[in-house]
């Protein structure tokens, strides 16, 4: 009986019961790569994001929003919209991506919101591959 | 015999943990940014042509309006405008010029120029030393972003 709980205690501990407690789940990053400027009424720019995948497995995002900030009292967040992520993307373990997201700001916006900077929260959800 | 149960027993727990790694495997992503917009350049009206103006006369002329900026931009108006004095003495308002048509259309691209036609009134009480005058008259246009 004493063997058999060797054997036991030696599958569980190569099994991927114990590598998945460490390696999956670990939030990945999303963060700002370089600047984007130049928002006009009615134009869009590009704001390039770095997503980088810390566990040892690769990750498929299938999911990144943006939440806008309000840059002023005076212009309204909703002046400016991301589009989200337009397709799946696999981020191998333990590498970045960039991913190009598209920022639109509206035809309407006052003249209030010149010359600003609107905050931007990313979210995103993964997989596995 | 003993032995075979505690085996079974092993592989059954190795398959039951494996499948719920597998179902748990997800993760989540956050960060912050920022995208900044920006702030116009000023458009400059230069005047192209329009001459022949007498006491009472009405003539065309031709304005052109730039864009100095990095998109396109529509003219939503260009005001009304008044003479200034000019060096031969003509006093100021000698001249006056009418507003354009709301929206007078077309888009100036980027480093573009567009064309516009007003309407220019010499008054009829025009004196003697406003013959051969050169007149500028003050223009406002207003200007939105197309892109």
């Amino acid at each position: 009986m004493r063997r058999a709980l060797i054997v036991l205690v030696a599958l569980l501990a190569l099994s991927p019961v114990s590598s998945a407690a460490d390696s999956p789940g670990k939030a990945f990053t999303i963060a700002d790569v370089g600047t984007a400027t130049g928002l006009v009424p009615g134009g869009t720019v590009t704001r390039k994001v770095r997503v980088t995948n810390p566990n040892n497995q690769d990750i498929k995002v299938t999911r990144l929003d943006t939440s806008v900030g309000r840059p002023s009292p005076n212009c309204p967040a909703n002046a400016v919209t991301v589009a989200p992520l337009a397709a799946p993307i696999v981020i191998a373990k333990n590498k970045s991506a960039d991913v190009p997201l598209t920022v639109r700001m509206a035809a309407s916006a006052p003249d209030t919101c010149k010359s600003l900077t609107f905050p931007l929260t990313y979210s995103g959800t993964a997989i596995k591959p | 015999m003993r032995k075979r149960t505690a085996v079974i027993a092993a592989v059954a727990i190795v398959a039951v943990g494996g499948g719920i790694a597998y179902a748990a495997w997800s993760s989540t992503g956050a960060g912050t940014g920022s995208v900044t917009s920006t702030k116009e350049l000023s458009s400059n009206i230069t005047p192209v042509s329009g001459e022949g103006l007498y006491p009472g006369k009405t003539v065309s002329f031709v304005v052109e309006i730039d864009n100095p900026n990095a998109y396109p931009v529509q003219v939503t108006s260009i005001s009304a405008g008044s003479s200034l004095l000019t060096e031969g003495g003509c006093v100021a308002g000698t001249v006056t010029s009418t507003a354009s048509a709301a929206n007078p259309g077309g888009v100036i691209q980027p480093s573009q120029k567009g064309s516009y036609t007003l309407q220019a009134t010499m008054s009829a009480n025009a004196a003697d030393n406003c013959k051969s005058q050169t007149f500028t008259v003050p223009l406002t246009a207003t200007l939105v972003s197309a892109a």
